[in-house]
């Protein structure tokens, strides 16, 4: 049993207990006893909800200890510095049912509570050579220390839980892309006018069986369009994040048990990028070098071939060439794209999040250049490839630039001398390439594979029914049993005797 | 890995699940409670084949992708069904040990009530996937005569002497294929045998309303049955496990007569139960009515 220290006591025998200016019991370290990990974590999550963990963060130590009887138990042990500190600590450890108590080496006494506001003194110090002692008003006991925890390991473990609102308000967002989405990403947030840096961060690789890292394009967009949203956290191959600290970041749609920010456990150098769903965090140790998303568009133009209308050009005073210059007047008449060839996967993917709408107006042609997909309304909610605008009805430029001279589209489409029946694309490589408007065909018709079906009245599951009909019948053998067959039932039943 | 573990699992779960001969082990006794605990599959084909073939047999009944791995309570109730097929073992005892046999069936009402029931209904369904084909355990006994006499041999291989020079002695093999219900019928009393089956079944709630319409160990309502029927998730699995089969009539019969036979310790539920009956029979009628209409 504990002795509660009265008013004006000034001697005390727990070794290293001495008392504080407002009189109260107080030794140089605290320590709180949580029974378990998951109190562990739940204190955690009440103290850094209330208050930094900064502050005791530098004298922190959590153990697994283990009492004479074999219990596991968890301690956290800190500088106890003021009387203030330790009410607060108490009164979250007391809610996330642990025990806190004070003392200087190895004896800790139970902290001060209601019953006695001044603290608590151990009548005798328990002989023995343990390393921890706790005693409380309710139970005295030994603890050897088993393994420490690292808290930071501690957080990295945790799973965020998933929270719809999250992440729903503005603010700095990140964006891990895998590596065929990265360039995709790239020309959409330069097309989009987004404002956005681009690094690209490598991982080992996740087996032995993999040749390279694993790469991923790793986005910084300051103020992410809230239209965004949805492709960003829907697509396959893109997870976006939450700056939730200094270092660290959760997937948008969950939160952390634990509050980051209260935990300066992260490097501000690297990334740490907590995923839910079960992954494992993605962990950056220094983050890569960030460049601007429009350092990456390909603006510039080629070299200018000679043409027969060069030659023209050469015996006429003048002809001028036809030139494509970057205009900043806003977009119009967007109507088709480019898909290249590397990016037809992409085109794929997002073929399934098309509206029916969008369907059966789009078409598409397909070259060996790649596929070109027209959409008479507007062909944003294709977001791949190079859009085109219409300049004339079968004739289209690069979104974003104009033609020079600015002759009129009806005599630049003359000039070009196509016959009836072709759409004439003039690329910013400065070529024109013509496709014949019978190669277009629509977009729901492209995309479908050839579905496997079967006649009405047969199973469906062809192969789930032959291996269902492999299955062997269980049947039963019989055989010796050797000696004392019961030998385990006896035995039961002689110590259930005893 | 635990050895009297690894024998459970290749001697009677595998076989009970994906098929083939189930080798009974030595008696479990208390010890099935424990034979689990922090135990988990390590051969990987195994334990993949396991998954597909109980996933498959719990889609018969819900549209689930991934159902949780055998805890300790399975385990424990596979080592139970190990003690109950011992029972049908005339090598458990001889002439002046028989009274192993009733001690065996004491042990087994004794440890199935020790295993605690399904959590959830999530829970009874795994079971039911891992111990749904307790009712196609089956046993070959062999008889086999010759020009001088003849011996019968329970699910044993006769020995290759007896078969030997087949035309000269005039050896004729006969092979016959004996249900779980009748395993029992010429060596221990056989309603020992089936009540120790009764209490085994009660383990699993799905299982023991899916095969209601068995002809033995008659089907009888249990905490366990009475407490999946009583959520709506749960009665809806066992309607369809009621009516998976082409034996509407036998359902109703059975469940007429377990009904009628509800134990004393469970009567505050009867009206859990009329309920339960009387609206599987309105819905085998009104399903029996379309079909001819």
């Amino acid at each position: 049993m504990l002795e509660r220290v009265a008013v004006h006591q000034t001697r005390l025998r727990t070794p290293g207990l001495g008392l504080d200016a407002r009189g109260v019991a107080l030794g140089g370290k605290g320590v709180v006893l949580l029974p378990s990990i998951d109190r562990l974590v739940a204190f955690l999550a009440l103290y850094t909800r209330q208050g930094s963990l900064a502050d005791i963060l530098r004298s922190l130590t959590i153990e697994v200890v283990r009492s004479k009887l074999g219990a596991r138990e968890v301690t956290l042990m800190f500088a106890a510095e003021t009387s203030d500190r330790m009410d607060r600590i108490a009164e979250v450890a007391r809610l996330a049912g642990g025990y806190t108590f004070t003392g200087t080496s190895r004896h800790f006494v139970q902290y001060r509570d209601a019953a006695a506001p001044f603290g608590y003194d151990v009548p005798q110090i328990s002989a023995g050579d343990a390393p921890l002692w706790l005693y409380h008003s309710s139970f005295s006991q030994s603890y050897s220390p088993e393994r420490k925890l690292d808290v930071r390991q501690l957080i990295l473990r945790l799973e965020p839980h998933a929270d719809p609102s999250a992440g729903r308000e503005p603010g700095e967002r990140w964006l891990a892309a895998e590596a065929g989405l990265g360039p995709a990403m790239i020309h959409y947030f330069v097309r989009s006018n987004v404002t956005a840096e681009v690094g690209v961060a490598e991982w080992p690789p996740e087996s032995s069986f993999e040749d390279g890292p694993v790469v991923r394009y790793l986005f910084r967009i300051p103020t992410l369009p809230e239209r965004m949203f949805p492709l960003l956290s829907r697509t396959p191959g893109l997870t976006m994040f939450v700056p939730a600290a200094p270092g660290a970041a959760v997937e948008c749609g969950f939160r952390h048990p634990v509050n980051l920010r209260a935990c300066p456990v992260f490097s501000e150098t690297g990334l740490v990028m907590f995923r839910g769903q079960g992954r494992d965090p993605l962990e950056i140790p220094t983050l890569p070098a960030f460049g601007d998303v429009r350092a990456f568009a390909r603006v510039e133009m080629r070299e200018e071939k000679p043409t027969p209308v060069v030659k023209t050009l050469a015996s006429s005073s003048v002809s001028v060439s036809l030139r494509l210059v970057p205009t900043v007047e806003p977009w119009r008449s967007v109507t088709a794209t480019w898909v290249d060839p590397s990016d037809l996967p992409v085109l794929r993917r997002i073929a399934y999040a098309l509206g029916p709408e969008t369907m059966r107006a789009a078409r598409v042609a397909f070259t060996n250049a790649g596929a070109i997909v027209r959409h008479h309304i507007g062909i944003e909610c294709i977001p791949v490839g190079q859009f085109y605008r219409r300049l004339h009805e079968n004739l289209f430029v690069p979104a974003g630039y104009d033609i020079v001279p600015a002759v009129s589209p009806d005599v630049l489409y003359r000039s070009l001398g196509a016959p009836a029946g072709q759409v004439l694309f003039l690329r910013r490589e400065g070529d024109v390439v013509a496709i014949a408007e019978q190669a277009f065909v629509p977009l729901e018709s492209a995309v479908l594979e050839a579905q496997a079906w079967i006649a009405a009245g047969t199973d469906r599951f062809v192969d789930s029914l032959t291996s269902a009909l492999a299955t062997e019948l269980p049947i039963v053998t019989l055989g010796g049993v050797g000696l004392r067959p019961l030998r385990d039932i006896e035995d039961a039943d002689a110590r259930g005797g005893t | 890995m635990n050895e009297r573990f690894e024998q459970l699992v290749r001697g009677i779960v595998g076989p009970l699940v994906l098929g083939g001969d189930l080798t009974l082990l030595r008696p479990f006794g208390r010890t099935a409670l424990t034979v689990g605990q922090n135990e988990r599959l390590l051969d990987p084909d195994l334990r993949t084949n396991l998954d597909v073939a109980r996933v498959r047999r719990a889609r018969l009944l819900a549209p689930v992708d991934i159902l949780p791995e055998l805890n300790e309570s399975d385990w424990a109730i596979a080592a139970v069904l190990n003690d109950v097929l011992q029972v049908t073992n005339h090598n458990l005892g001889g002439a002046f040990t028989m009274s192993r046999y009733g001690q065996l069936i004491q042990s087994i009402a004794h440890v199935s009530t020790l295993i605690p029931a399904p959590k959830n209904v999530g829970d009874a369904l795994a079971r039911h996937a891992t111990f749904a084909r307790i009712l196609e355990l089956s046993r070959k006994d062999t008889t086999v005569a010759w020009w001088t006499g003849s011996a019968r041999f329970r699910g044993e291989e006769p020995p290759a002497r007896l078969v030997a020079w087949r035309n000269l002695r005039r050896v004729r093999i006969d092979t016959e294929s004996v249900p779980l219900a009748q395993m029992a019928s010429d060596l221990s009393p056989v309603n020992d045998f089936l009540h120790a089956l009764t209490a085994w079944m009660h383990l699993s709630p799905i299982t023991d309303i899916a095969t209601m319409t068995r002809e033995a160990p008659a089907f009888v309502w249990s905490a366990s049955t009475i407490a999946l029927i009583a959520v709506p998730a749960g009665r809806t699995l066992a309607y369809r496990a009621l009516t998976r089969g082409k034996t509407d009539h036998l359902v109703v019969t059975s469940l007429n007569r377990a009904r009628a036979n509800v134990p004393p310790q469970l009567s505050a539920q009867q009206p859990l139960i009329d309920e339960f009956s009387a609206a599987v029979c309105k819905a085998i009628d009104a399903s029996a009515a379309s079909k001819s209409a």
